[in-house]
């Protein structure tokens, strides 16, 4: 549209109106543009590709020369009249006008009909191509899938053409070794059959030369020694042998031969006997039991003639009976199959199956103990059962006593020993609280006892010293002195000793004596006096109190020895000897500390 | 059933006479002759060297001690007790001693099987027959003895020649076509002989009387062939055990196999009846066959084997309808065994002290009632059927069985 546009502007020549032509748009019928024509030609530059703009007042003519042209080219009668040739400026028409704007309408719509069509086919082709595309992909997806099946399908089908080619091979292999162990069996066979041939010869060779020797030698001790001779079997002369008597012997070999081939066909032909006339028999009654039957109708009549005529000549017609029989059987067995399983249980069947009747018989009876057998199995199953039931029963029970008695041993068990500790706990209570008397009572002793030594020691410092001697020579009395570190050091000291004491007095069980502790004590104690210490331990704690007493009463000076023992009987038997060990040199006393006896 | 107490014997030589009334027993050099029934000492013969073998002559008059080592035969009558007869080999060495079925000769085998020699007790006269066969059963005499078939070998070929008793003249002499012929037996009716291959061809071929070859018979190839045979006493058949632990029988028209009767170790058939003796089972065996006697023509026929691989299996067959009857399972290899000669009746022995009875109406194990060890080796029956008896290594024991004892 735009092109006659463009040659408007080049034959206009006018600048101004050049700059004016301006290329329309779709709609030259617009408002516009009929205004333009009457508007003034001179517009502004930018309206100089305004399409609206293709016609003002002054070229009209030409505008109107123009679009009579198009319309000419176009198909459609020219804008003017027919008075055109004549006058050209003045031959205008409107209707002619009219006319082409009707037809340049008709051939837009025309035009916009088409396009839209065109637009349509676009469209759809478009669609369609991109379903092509599409399923072109789908089948390219599938094209690749099926070559890979491809794929792997010629890689098995190489494998197995691999695995074929090694499998004939093997065979190949396996047959040619066959044939080789073949010949070398046969080569060995020959190879044998060779030695064995010499090694017979040789044997012949030696046999002829043993022989040989033999009878060469004449040996005289081959002999036989027979008191009488004794006659022959059957009381016969011997005959001589001669060729009579050879012959006769043939003879007699024949004789002996054809009286066997003769006894053999008599035997032979009672039994082709007996099996014809089992034929015949057979042959009578298959026909007899299908002549009702329509389908072996047509055997019959010729069934009839050939049994006359195997009556005639059996041999000739051996094979034809025994063909007739094969045909009847034939038919009979298509018959039963025929009429089948059912008809099969309930047809009487020809007496042929005797012996099926001895079967079903038999395995009757079979059946029968195989009942047996299960029921009295079932029934010992029950009892077996009924058996573990009880069994069962029974030794639940037993179980369960069982299990409480054990419960009870366990129990008992645990009484004893708890009752044991107990006890023990009791004595062992007891001790402790014996020993704590014994500490108290011992404690005050010791209190009087040491008030008492004071009271000496401080009258000792008076002049009057020899008649202190004799409590001095008291130092057996024997009770427990503590020293102020040993009671630091051991407070179960005492308590032991106490119930070592005790023990060793009566005889008890030993507590391990902390013998150490003791040798610490003994260094606690004085040095002086040691010996004196020691052997006033070991008398003490000797097991014969009696001895004990007597022999420090011994060592003591004489007169105090009766007081002493019998303080020492007093007191030893129940105290452990400590004690007081005197330092006649300077006159202190020491008290020590006896230790443990053991 | 009663025992007898028992007797001393050395190498299992107790024998009856043909006519039942007499057992000879062996006992080292010394040959005790005992009455059948009460066991009572009739005659007392010493030989000159330990007896490896007694043989009665067929009309029980006489008996043959052979003594192999020094190669001497000696034989001893019955009814003149001072007659006397020895027969001494010499150098040429014995191995095998035999009578003749007319009870007048003797036939001696020497050393290295060198030749036959026919000595004669009617006439001292002397017959050698060379080449003689060294196999099994190479020589064989037909049931009423009047013909003798012996196996030769010449040329490295196997020949038989065939002679007539009466006079030990050549009848026949012809070539076989065996390999290595391993022994040849007479149909009880004496028409036809049966040579056999060894063992490393299953060949069997029958002859007539009169050396014609009347059938060959070959059941495979490549494998171990016959290892026996035996024919039935009607002559109707042959049955030929083989070393694939079946048995094949031929039958006497066509000479061709009838039957083939296998031995499985697993019983499938359910009619068939098996004794097993209680304890263990074991396998392994040897291949024996033996037809019993016909007894009457109702009566079924049997033949058992024990087989090769199952030593401890007695088979029966039914030899009316070939197929398998019973089968005895024992605890130990089955040493021998042996058909009663009246009727169907089976004893056999393992080795163990029990001596085992079959019948088809039942099986019957007896324990032999002996101080000490007394295990059976060897069976003989008597010949007519009531006793048995019993061998253990140098002991021998009699067995009586009353006849209505058929369990």
């Amino acid at each position: 549209m735009g092109d006659w546009k463009v040659t408007s502007i080049v034959e206009a020549g006018n600048p101004p109106d050049a700059k004016s032509f301006i290329l329309r748009p779709a709609s030259p019928f617009s408002p516009a543009s009929t205004i333009t024509l009457h508007r003034s030609p001179v517009l502004p530059l930018p309206n100089l590709f305004n399409q609206n703009v293709f016609c003002w007042g002054d070229n009209v003519e030409e505008c109107v020369l123009y679009l009579s042209k198009e319309l000419n080219k176009l198909g459609l009668p020219a804008l003017f009249d027919d008075s055109f040739e004549e006058n050209p400026a003045s031959s205008f028409s409107l209707v002619s006008l009219i006319n082409g704007v009707y037809g340049l309408l008709h051939l837009y719509r025309k035009n916009a009909t088409k396009v839209d069509g065109l637009e349509m086919e676009r469209l759809k082709s478009f669609s369609e191509q991109d379903c092509l595309k599409n399923s072109q992909f789908k089948l390219q997806e599938q094209v690749a899938a099926l070559e890979q099946e491809i794929a792997t399908l010629a890689t098995k089908e190489e494998q197995r053409q691999k695995s074929i080619r090694n499998l004939n091979n093997q065979l190949k292999s396996q047959k040619e070794e066959i044939a080789k162990l073949q010949s070398v069996i046969a080569s060995r066979a020959a190879q044998y059959l060779h030695d064995l041939k010499r090694k017979e010869q040789e044997l012949s060779k030696l046999k002829e030369k043993m022989n040989h020797h033999l009878t060469d030698k004449k040996d005289k001790r081959i002999a036989i020694d027979i008191l009488n001779h004794i006659g022959r079997a059957d009381g016969r002369r011997p005959l001589w042998r001669t060729g009579k008597t050879e012959s006769r012997r043939e003879e007699e070999m024949y004789k002996v031969l054809a009286t066997n081939y003769e006894a053999q066909i008599q035997e032979l032909v009672l039994d082709n006997a007996e099996l014809m006339r089992v034929l015949n028999q057979m042959k009578r009654e298959l026909r007899g039991f299908l002549s009702p039957d329509k389908l072996c109708q047509a055997n019959s009549p010729p069934s009839l003639e050939e049994e006359t005529s195997v009556n005639e000549s059996q041999e000739a017609t051996r094979g034809h009976l025994a063909y007739c029989v094969q045909k009847q059987w034939n038919t009979l067995k298509d018959h039963m199959a025929k009429l089948g399983v059912v008809a099969m249980q309930t047809s009487p069947v020809v007496g042929k199956n005797d012996h099926v009747v001895s079967i079903t018989d038999h395995d009757k009876e079979i059946a029968n103990l195989k009942l047996e057998l299960e029921q009295s199995k079932e029934i010992i199953y029950a009892q077996q059962h009924l058996l573990e039931d009880q069994l069962a029963i029974q030794k639940e029970d037993l179980t369960r006593g069982s299990d409480l008695l054990e419960e009870e041993e366990w129990f008992y068990k645990e009484r004893q020993l708890f009752e044991e500790q107990s006890k023990n706990f009791e004595m062992e209570r007891q001790r402790f609280t014996e020993a704590a008397i014994r500490l108290g009572q011992e404690r005050k002793q010791f209190e009087e006892e040491r008030a008492l030594y004071l009271k000496e020691q401080f009258l000792n410092l008076t002049p009057f010293r020899d008649q202190r001697t004799k409590p001095k020579r008291k130092p057996q009395t024997s009770f427990v002195v503590t020293s102020p570190d040993q009671e630091n050091l051991s407070p179960h000291l005492p308590t032991q000793k106490i119930s070592m004491s005790r023990r060793c007095q009566h005889a008890s069980m030993h507590t391990p004596s902390p013998s150490f502790k003791c040798t610490k004590l003994r260094r606690h104690s004085l040095p002086a006096g040691h010996e004196l210490y020691e052997v006033l331990i070991e008398t003490c704690f000797r097991p014969a109190p009696t001895e004990q007493l007597k022999k420090p009463s011994s060592m003591r000076e004489s007169p105090s020895n009766q007081r002493d023992s019998a303080t020492q009987t007093r007191t030893g038997l129940r105290w452990i000897g400590t004690g007081f060990f005197l330092n006649e040199h300077d006159d202190s006393l020491c008290c020590g500390h006896l230790c443990s006896p053991i | 059933m009663n025992f007898s107490e028992l007797f001393k014997q050395s190498n299992q030589l107790c024998r009856l006479s043909p006519d039942g009334k007499y057992s000879a027993v062996c006992v080292q050099y010394r040959l005790v002759i005992r009455d059948a029934q009460t066991l009572q000492i009739l005659h007392l013969y010493t030989c000159l060297d330990q007896i490896q073998y007694i043989e009665w002559s067929a009309d029980s008059l006489f008996i043959l001690c052979a003594m192999y080592k020094r190669g001497l035969v000696q034989i001893w009558s019955l009814e003149q007790p001072d007659w006397h007869c020895k027969i001494d080999e010499g150098s040429a060495g014995l191995v095998a001693s035999r009578w003749s079925p007319d009870g007048r000769h003797i036939l001696n085998t020497t050393e290295f099987h060198l030749r036959i020699t026919v000595w004669s007790l009617c006439t001292k006269s002397v017959s050698y027959i060379k080449y003689p066969k060294a196999c099994q059963h190479g020589m064989d005499f037909t049931k009423n003895g009047h013909y003798m078939a012996l196996a030769e070998r010449r040329d490295c070929k196997d020949h038989i020649s065939i002679f007539v008793c009466s006079e030990w003249q050549l009848l026949r002499h012809f070539e076989t076509e065996t390999q290595d012929l391993a022994g040849i037996e007479w149909s009880p009716n004496g028409c036809v002989l049966a040579v056999w291959d060894s063992c490393l061809e299953y060949k069997i071929l029958l002859y007539s009387l009169d050396g014609r070859l009347l059938s060959v018979y070959s059941a495979y190839e490549w494998s171990l062939g016959v290892k026996s045979v035996a024919w039935s006493p009607s002559s109707q058949f042959l049955a030929i055990g083989s070393y694939d632990e079946k048995v094949r029988i031929l039958n006497h028209v066509t000479w061709r196999k009838l039957v083939e009767l296998e031995h499985l170790p697993t019983i499938r058939d359910p009619k068939s009846v098996i004794y097993k003796e209680v304890e263990s089972r074991q396998r392994l065996g040897g291949e024996d066959m033996s037809f019993p006697p016909i007894l009457t023509e109702k009566s079924s026929l049997f033949s058992s084997e024990s087989k090769y691989n199952m030593p401890n299996t007695v088979w029966i067959w039914d030899a009316q309808k070939f197929k398998q009857y019973v089968v005895l399972e024992q605890l130990s290899a089955v040493k021998s065994f042996q058909w009663d000669p009246c009727r169907a009746r089976l004893a056999i022995c393992t080795g163990s002290n029990k001596v085992y009875l079959w019948s088809p109406a039942g099986c019957l194990t007896v324990q032999v009632p002996a101080e000490g060890n007394f295990q059976v080796l060897s069976l003989h029956w008597h010949p007519n059927g009531d006793s048995i008896i019993l061998l253990s290594k140098d002991q021998m024991c009699v067995c009586y069985l009353d006849t209505a004892d058929a369990s």
